[in-house]
């Protein structure tokens, strides 16, 4: 008999519900984006998304039902994110979940939202099994995991300061140009000359760990839009974006190559929104296969939050006998695989 | 007829049951000792198996939409919502803290101000007139500072209750603005209980009301920006 | 009452930090103010080392409050995406600014009428490109003896 997974997803600005058969067959993913309301105050408001969260939350899961053609009572289990993510919002997501658990006594499966990033590449690629490498790159985090079985990781290293999407928010918002950062800033950077000024690259040289820096990053970038305009020299938007991305990216393939050969782990796996970047897939994909790596990336859809990430996630805790208690809380700061500090 | 009431927007996480007029069965727990968010379910699991009940006996759900704490009520209002839905035709009520609060002197026959006192000096009230079987709202739901609400109630000229926990503070000066004859009850059972949200819920009920679960949200009440600011000035100077 | 202090570099703006914390108690509050990139994160970094922190203190502008456990447990608020007083509130800030660490505030501009009385105003500006002027200043006596102690264990460090 096969199992079918309600995954909800309530962890940032995105209400989501998805019903997943057997952790690899999605049969509905409902997404509903707050991004609109969030573009005109320049990034995710905490009080607003939790409003919106519990308005979307049932229609949102109805609607996944209905796509599927599924019944709430051929359900086996309830996966939801408990963490990490904006606690107000969290909540809403697991308190449903929580109910419709106990309502319909089947197991509830609480799930890591960086767990879930990385499971969105098994819906994917049918074969993908661990041992892998993962970058999970978005606005809120900056990770580098090593899988090396289902449910089992290793935080490698993380980010020190910033998170990469939350830089290229930030950069965005200093420009003016908008609201979330990364799909406009690689836009523009389209046309612009990657080589025209010369950013550090924080943590890359003189450094064997696996964390990240993108403070230093964002400082030297907005350090050199200050100057450019108090000079009042010719300079295009463009090529400093185009050469602040190409820092980013230097940056992130480089650690997670070494992070591949380190630990000898043939398969790298990108995952979180951050990874919907045309230029950090291509970039990463060609220096691997020099190196005899290969890299999945999931398709983009399935890159940012979502909830078929979450059920199939779920689906696999499920199979490992891992349910969790009806007093699940959630959590802000959860990490993957605890890192000795 | 049976009905689960639920509050989740004070410290107090309270739930009850009741049948048409009795009280089966009640659970409050401070979040001190538990949070809120982990204990709510696993408590009406626990409640409803203390009275070998289970949630398909149930006629109907009552949850308190506020005032009150945004996250506790949300955290309440998911639950509702979850429960409502998993258990298809469960109807569903919102019912105000500030009108809970207050049937707890139903029948007594005099004006009723509750009184719901949060940390930052933020007052929730409303005023109702108490009947023999029927309280009245009279004055709306409000969020504000003492001496807007005192302003408000300043030209009834009837007697009138206050109930809410801690508003011994403000009885001196209650008293002074006020010209009518004002009673106080400030003690620890004056939260919005989960029975009174269920006794409420029923009364709904038989008025054959009904809330779409889809669109069900709090009360979202907060004080002015302005009497924010002007407060702020005061404490300074 | 004022203090200037100039740091050369984002490890001089951390280390000024680092001993700025040995002077916190249970219940501080630092405002600070100033523009992306100009080390506000840097310097409670420091103030985070000082205080025995063994996270990894990162800038909260996603989950808007993080919380450490050091010698005094601290709060660090990131208000870079808040827009408005209405939704400061809701975050059960008093039970941080009246607790028992010590607050940190970035873009503390943002709740300017909601800050307590006693509270430290750091404020850091660009001189240059790894330059910073870092403003103190306050009207409260508790950091007005703050501020007389570092710029004693300033003077003995020169």
């Amino acid at each position: 008999m096969s199992d079918l997974i309600l995954g909800i997803e309530t962890s940032c600005d995105e209400t989501a519900a998805a019903l997943v058969e057997d952790g690899k067959k999605i049969l509905a993913n409902i997404v509903t984006s707050q991004i609109k309301i969030h573009q005109k105050y320049g990034g995710v408001v905490p009080e607003i998304a939790s409003r919106k969260h519990l308005e979307a939350i049932i229609p949102v899961i109805d609607r996944a039902l209905y796509t599927s053609q599924k019944k709430l009572e051929e359900v086996s289990a309830i996966a939801v994110t408990y963490g990490p993510g904006l606690v107000g919002s969290l909540l809403v997501g697991l308190s449903v979940a929580k109910a419709l658990a106990f309502a319909r006594s089947i197991p509830l499966i609480g799930i890591n939202h960086l767990e879930a990033h990385i499971y969105a590449n098994f819906l994917a690629y049918e074969e993908l099994v661990p041992p892998l490498i993962c970058l999970i790159v978005s606005g809120g985090h900056t990770s580098l995991v090593q899988m090396k079985d289902f449910g089992e990781y290793k935080l490698l290293g993380q980010t020190r300061d910033d998170a990469a999407g939350e830089v290229f928010d930030k950069i965005s918002k200093v420009l003016d140009l908008g609201y979330p950062g990364g799909p406009i800033i690689e836009k523009l950077a389209k046309k612009g000359n990657p080589l025209a000024v010369n950013f550090p690259r924080p943590l890359l040289n003189n450094d064997k760990s696996f964390d990240f820096s993108f403070s230093g990053l964002k400082t030297a970038v907005i350090y050199q839009i200050r100057k450019f305009k108090e000079e009042k020299n010719v300079w295009k938007v463009e090529d400093v974006l185009a050469s602040f991305q190409r820092a980013v990216i230097d940056v992130l393939v480089e650690k997670t190559l070494n992070a591949a050969l380190a630990f000898k782990i043939k398969k790298i796996v990108l995952a979180g929104g951050v990874s919907a970047n045309k230029l950090l897939r291509k970039e990463i994909k060609e220096r691997a296969k020099i190196l005899d790596l290969e890299v999945f990336y999931p398709p983009l859809p399935l890159c940012t939050d979502n909830a078929a990430m979450v059920a199939s996630a779920g689906y696999f805790r499920l199979k490992d006998n891992k349910k969790s208690s009806l007093n699940l809380d959630a959590v802000s700061r959860l990490p993957l695989g605890r890192k000795k500090y | 007829m049976k009905i689960l009431g639920i509050d989740s927007s004070t410290r107090i996480c309270s739930l009850g049951l009741i049948e048409e007029h009795n009280i089966l069965t009640e659970y409050n727990i401070n979040s001190y000792y538990q949070k809120t968010s982990s204990i709510l379910v696993p408590a009406i699991k626990t409640m409803l198996e203390g009275v070998n009940l289970t949630l398909a006996e149930i006629d109907g759900i009552a949850v308190a939409i506020g005032p009150g704490s945004f996250t506790g009520l949300r955290i309440g209002l998911g639950v509702a919502k979850g429960l409502c839905y998993a258990t298809t035709s469960l109807p569903l009520w919102g019912i105000s803290t500030l009108d809970a609060l207050a049937y707890s002197l139903r029948g007594v026959p005099s004006l009723i101000c509750p009184l719901l006192l949060s940390t930052r000096e933020e007052i929730f009230s409303a005023v109702f007139r108490g009947g023999e079987d029927s309280l009245e709202k009279i004055i709306d739901y409000d969020c504000s500072d003492m001496d807007t609400l005192l302003a408000k109630i300043s030209f009834l000229k009837e007697k009138i209750i206050f109930i809410g926990e801690g508003l011994k503070k403000y009885q001196k000066a209650i008293q002074e603005r006020l010209n009518q004859e004002a009673l106080f009850i400030d003690s620890p059972l004056a939260f919005p209980r989960g029975v009174n949200i269920a006794f409420l819920g029923l009364e709904k009920l038989q008025k054959g009301e009904k809330e779409d679960i889809h669109t069900l949200s709090p009360l979202y009440l907060r004080k002015s920006q302005a009497e924010m600011v002007r407060e702020k000035k005061t404490t300074e100077i | 009452m004022n203090l200037n202090i100039v740091t050369r570099d984002p490890e001089e703006t951390q280390k000024l930090g680092k001993r700025i914390s040995k002077l916190v108690v249970p219940g501080d509050l630092f405002a600070f103010y100033g523009e992306l990139g100009a080390g506000k994160t840097c310097f409670i970094q420091g103030v985070c080392q000082g205080l025995g922190v063994r996270d990894y203190v990162t800038s909260p502008s996603f989950t808007i409050i993080n919380e450490y456990k050091g010698r005094v447990p601290v709060y660090h608020f990131d208000l870079f995406r808040l827009n408005s007083l209405e939704e400061f509130l809701d975050l059960g800030y008093e039970e941080y600014f009246y607790g028992e660490g010590l607050t940190v505030i970035e873009w503390a501009e943002k709740v300017e009428s909601l800050l307590p009385f006693g509270h430290l105003k750091i404020s850091i500006e660009f001189f240059n490109y790894s330059q910073r002027i870092i403003y103190f200043a306050t009207s409260s006596d508790r950091y007005k003896v703050f501020l007389k102690e570092l710029i004693q264990s300033e003077n003995i460090r020169d």
